[in-house]
Order: structure tokens, then C-alpha cells, then sequence
């Protein structure tokens, strides 16, 4: 298990995005990872266009993952319409 | 025998610069969190560019991180690639 920080742009204009952060905190628990803090920025404006957008919902997400089910939870995050963009980074304890 | 340093155009060079120091290093910053864009905002040029080390003085370790930082939150489409 290791210590990651995961940052996902959803599309501005879902009705609940509540319910889309959860989704994405049940995709990675069904990985076996454990769900730390999770905190959303609210809707920003891109500085350029993200799949033809202009502005998306931005939510934080710390978690603990097995290393070798990261690139699982990519995976499955590209299928998901709703998610333009994430990032995982990788939180090393210095 | 000794000439004052001269640069090309003939002009006197003998002001010494002031060092700059690393705005990151006054403020004993550990480590650089990509999360906080409207700092990282102050080390772009107009054009989006990341602003070099000489002109802002940071140290090597911290222009590093806030290189490391500003391509992340590139990514994340908060700061521009290039901007006209």
C-alpha cells in the first residue's frame, strides 16, 4: 500500500457532483484502497480548452492504493465520461 | 595596466548586482505544493512560460519543485502551456 493524492476534472455540468466523487471513491475502494480526505475545489475555468470545455469541477482525493492497482484505476477513470482529466501523484513521507 | 571591465557597447560596467535570494527559501517553504496555483502564477511569464532561475533567483532545489508543480497543474489546465 502507498500514500497517493488524485486530482479529477468532472464536467461542470453534471446535475450532482456529489454523487460522481463518490462514484470515483467506490472505484477506488473496489481496488482495495482505503479512502483518506477527500475536498473539491468547485468549478474552475481551464486556462485552455479540456475536450472542447471551457470549465470543469475539480475534486481532490487522498487514498491508499496497492501500487500494482494504479494503472487498473486509470484505466477504468479514462472510461468514465464524466472525468475529462485526472492525475495521480504518487506521496512520498519526507 | 588595468582596464575597468567594459561590455561591447562601450558603457562602464562596474556596478556590482545586488544577489538575488530564493523568495522559497526566506519563507523556509519544505516542499512546493502543486495545489497553489496563485503562487506558482508569480514564476510565469506573460506568455506562459516558466521564468528561468536568473532572473528570479530561486535556488536550484526550489526551481525544481516549482517546475515539477507548474507542468502539473499545466496538466490540470489551471495554467496555460503557452499563451498569446
Amino acid at each position: 500500500m502507498r500514500q497517493y493524492e488524485m486530482v479529477t476534472i468532472f464536467q461542470a455540468d453534471l446535475e450532482d457532483h456529489k454523487i460522481a466523487v463518490e462514484d470515483i471513491e467506490g472505484v477506488v475502494r473496489n481496488l482495495g484502497g482505503e479512502i483518506g480526505k477527500s475536498s473539491s475545489w468547485g468549478k474552475r475555468r481551464f486556462a485552455y480548452p479540456v475536450q472542447k470545455q471551457t470549465e470543469g469541477f475539480y475534486a481532490v482525493l487522498s487514498f491508499s492504493l496497492d501500487p500494482a492497482q494504479v494503472r487498473e484505476l486509470e484505466r477504468l477513470l479514462k472510461l468514465k465520461t464524466q472525468v475529462l482529466r485526472h492525475l495521480v501523484i504518487a506521496l512520498d513521507e519526507t | 595596466m588595468a582596464f575597468p571591465p567594459r561590455t561591447t557597447n562601450g558603457t562602464k560596467r562596474n556596478k556590482k548586482r545586488k544577489p538575488k535570494v530564493c523568495q522559497f527559501c526566506v519563507d523556509k517553504v519544505e516542499h512546493l505544493e502543486y495545489k497553489e496555483v496563485e503562487k506558482l502564477k508569480k514564476f510565469i511569464s506573460e506568455r506562459g512560460k516558466i521564468v528561468p532561475r536568473r532572473v528570479t533567483g530561486n535556488c536550484a532545489k526550489h526551481q525544481r519543485q516549482l517546475t515539477e508543480a507548474i507542468k502539473r497543474v499545466r496538466y490540470l489546465a489551471l495554467l496555460p502551456y503557452s499563451a498569446e
